[in-house]
């Protein structure tokens, strides 16, 4: 098994969080070069609070920490908890925090200030990744100064992974009972300026928990997002960015070092499920849009050697795959006969019909569009940037979306997007489904892994069945890393400080 | 005095035949396919598979220029027809309904002339969404009140002539002496000022493309072909070169057009010349 949720059900009576930091210590490098500014270009920052959030977490764990973190190997760990304890079947956790942790203002972290934070986001979030957990959490006890005790109403497998995005914030931060704006975390780096779209600075937080980090003076994140990374890495602008696949070989003839995030992003194509039009409820039409696809063209497109086709939100060969579902993909392969059988089947002639799809700016976009249109469709391609896209998406005037989804900390994640009350539910067209609502609720909530297995492939089969939504296959997203940047390691998301790496571990050795 | 000729030169107009020779052989589906990509052919040069090389997509470039022909020609002749039509239409309108109504359309006029085309085009996409027909838009609007003042100054000038003044005397209403007397003596004027404006709308339309903000983006617009190749010029530099030339050449060729026509209307004062 793969995946986190029961393995550390399991283990979690354990007292794991001294090994990551024991290890650091034993492992730092002799010769660390302190200060300097790193500049990184990765994803945006939608919210300055952290709870709101429904965007990347490329940029807030280096301000905000949480109880627990997804390490390296896709695994959760303690974090600003220093263990904790699953019990009652999983509906009761205990946390035992880490004490002399100090928040950027210099106050210690208490049990009170984490309960606080449960409740803010049990009271005044009603959707974002949090939520489903949120509302089956039936107390939240102090029972001392860093001990909390938390209730389920019934076991919630994905809550572990979940808090790793639940992060803590001193209650006095400004903004905290409405929408907070300057945030006052734990991190290794404190919430500096902020211009959203353009750039966020973060200074050292000198009094950080583990003891010698940070080493940087500075973290300096641009969030443009349109501009050629390959060009800003290689003039010196900026040390750590994301590149695209295409870029990868220029950049390493260059001295740079190329890393790739430890899990996927999944890509897929999205069918308006919530107003479809005439035509496009018609499953024959669906069925001869999903025939057109030459998947494999589409993720070497992608990634090159790198893309992996898959007709699943989850990698080939991880716990939550599944081989047969693979194997019986009728989709594997592009059969443009058949879609057009299917078409004139359904009484459709595709060249009287125009097909929306919005997509990101994304090269990737136009190659679905021109398989598509393979079929004889005309095609009303919207490409925008995110939050256009999203306003675009929500509106639910639309035929097709070809996107992407970025690794998730935990399964559930993926799933959490196809619930009728999911978090940010545009991507995959609005699905509401009390069935399909069923099925991921049984998967969440089941007694163990293999059960909770069988009720997300059930639940993957049921949106397959219902042609929902289309899956194409993975590919990691492409880091480049400037020579002179030292202890940067990507992680399994696109998260920046983590249990066992990140920006803090991070240092810049002089040219 | 002999009226001053510019020296003449055929290359203007040369140029534009053969763009628009190639723009109709790609209208006509006579190319290869501009939008038929071929992954095998990424970025590649010259060959005689694709004569000018291939895009990131492996699509044949010439095929996509000559269609970007049609599309950024088509697309800025219309914008300048809509700027004529619209800004000396209204402009003409108000100045024989005269009084406030005249003061307004030229407040309204003078509000639009004083921003940057770009920023007017950005705003309209922004607002209306993408697409051919609002791209003409905007670029339209942005340009109307050249032809407005065009309009406004001919119909003053041409009002106080003597045929007009006759005209009215001999009972002409307003409408039909400006439309079957002024207007055939003004048309000289506006069509020059159409030909100094379709290199500008051309310009406009491909930086409103090549910002991502005109037609979908695997229309093979002069702008969107520029920004698509902008990314890869170190890998293919001839997809970049090319694109950027032809959009160079027919500005100015359209320029150098316009500028005649603006010199044989003597619009602009001719320096005497030099025995």
């Amino acid at each position: 098994m793969k995946r986190s949720s029961f393995a550390t059900h399991l283990l979690s009576a354990a007292l794991m969080a001294a090994l990551p930091f024991a290890a650091q210590a034993s492992n730092e490098p002799q010769d660390i070069q302190r200060g300097g500014t790193l500049h990184i270009a990765l994803l945006g920052l939608d919210t300055a609070d952290p709870h709101r959030h429904t965007g990347s977490i490329a940029v807030q764990q280096v301000y905000a920490e949480t109880l627990t973190s997804i390490a390296n190997d896709g695994q959760v760990q303690p974090f600003l908890a220093e263990r904790y304890e699953t019990l009652d079947d999983g509906k009761r956790y205990v946390f035992h925090l880490r004490k002399g942790v100090k928040f950027h203002n210099g106050r210690e972290m208490t049990a009170d200030d984490v309960k606080a934070n449960f409740e803010r986001v049990q009271q005044k979030i009603s959707s974002g990744w949090l939520s489903g957990a949120m509302k089956l959490v039936t107390s939240v006890k102090t029972t001392g100064d860093h001990t909390l005790e938390v209730s389920l109403e019934k076991p919630y497998a994905p809550f572990l992974n979940l808090l790793s995005e639940l992060w803590i914030l001193a209650p006095e931060s400004k903004g905290w009972d409405e929408t907070i704006t300057h945030p006052i975390g734990t991190g290794p780096f404190e919430f500096g300026q902020w211009q959203p779209n353009v750039r966020f600075s973060a200074p050292r937080h000198d009094a950080y928990w583990q003891e010698g980090l940070p080493y940087l003076d500075e973290v300096v994140f641009d969030l443009k997002g349109d501009r050629d990374n390959n060009l800003s890495l290689r003039a010196g602008d900026v040390h750590v960015a994301y590149v695209g696949n295409d870029k990868l070989d220029g950049l390493r003839k260059n001295g740079f070092i190329i890393q790739h995030l430890k899990d996927t992003a999944w890509y897929f194509l999205s069918f308006n499920n919530r107003k479809p039009s005439g035509l496009m409820s018609n499953p024959k039409v669906r069925e001869a849009i999903a025939s057109a696809i030459d998947k494999q063209a589409y993720m070497n497109f992608v990634a090159g050697e790198a893309g992996i086709v898959s007709n699943q939100p989850m990698r080939p060969n991880t716990y939550y795959w599944d081989e047969s579902i693979e194997r019986d993909d009728k989709f594997a392969q592009p059969n443009l006969e058949r879609a057009r059988r299917l078409l004139e089947e359904a009484g459709v002639d595709p060249k009287s019909h125009t097909l929306k799809v919005v997509s990101w700016q994304n090269d990737y976009s136009q190659v679905m569009v021109q398989m598509v249109r393979q079929l004889g469709f005309n095609i009303d391609h919207q490409a925008l940037d995110d939050i256009g896209a999203q306003k675009l998406l929500g509106e639910y005037q639309w035929d097709l979306a070809p996107f992407h989804s970025g690794p998730r900390a935990d399964v559930y994640l993926r799933y959490a997007r196809f619930l009728s009350d999911g978090p940010s539910p545009m991507l995959w067209g609005g699905i509401q489904d009390k069935e399909l609502d069923g099925l991921i609720g049984t998967a969440v909530s089941a007694a163990n892994p293999q059960k909770a297995r069988d009720g997300y492939l059930n639940a993957w089969r049921h949106i397959m069945d219902k042609q929902y939504t289309v899956g194409i296959g993975h590919a990691a997203d492409a880091i480049g890393v400037a020579p002179q940047v030292r202890g940067y390691e990507t992680g399994y998301t696109w998260s920046q400080n983590r249990v066992d790496g990140g920006v803090a571990r991070t240092w810049l050795a002089k040219q | 005095m002999a009226r001053q000729t510019v020296k003449q030169s055929a290359w203007p107009w040369a140029l534009l035949a053969v763009l628009a020779a190639t723009g109709l052989a790609a209208a006509l589906g006579l190319t290869q396919d501009p939008y038929a990509q071929d992954f095998m052919a990424r970025n590649q040069g010259p060959s005689p598979a694709h004569w000018l090389g291939t895009d990131q997509f492996g699509r044949d470039l010439m095929s996509r220029l000559m269609a970007g022909a049609w599309l950024t020609l088509s697309v800025a002749a219309g914008a300048t027809l809509m700027a004529l039509l619209g800004g000396a239409g209204v402009a003409l309108a108000a100045c024989m309904i005269g009084g406030w109504v005249r003061a307004a359309v030229f407040t309204v006029f003078d509000l639009l002339r004083t921003l940057p085309p770009i920023l007017v085009g950005l705003a309209i996409m922004t607002a209306l969404g993408a697409g051919t027909v609002t791209v003409i838009f905007a670029i339209g609007l942005t340009f109307a009140p050249l032809f407005a003042y065009i309009a406004s100054a001919a119909y003053d000038r041409e009002r106080l002539a003597g045929y007009a003044m006759a005209a009215r005397l001999m009972g002409g209403s307003t409408l039909s002496v400006a439309w079957r007397h002024m207007l055939p003596n003004i048309a000289g004027a506006l069509i020059t000022q159409a030909a100094i404006v379709m290199p500008r709308a051309v310009t406009t339309e491909s930086v409103l493309s090549f910002l991502g903000v005109g037609v979908a983006p695997d229309t093979p617009t002069w702008g969107r072909i520029i920004a698509a190749a902008s990314e890869y010029a170190e890998e293919a530099p001839l997809s970049l070169a090319v694109p950027v030339l032809t959009l160079a050449c027919t500005t100015l060729a359209l320029s150098l057009i316009g500028h005649r026509l603006r010199r044989a209307e003597r619009l602009d004062p001719v320096p005497e010349a030099t025995p």
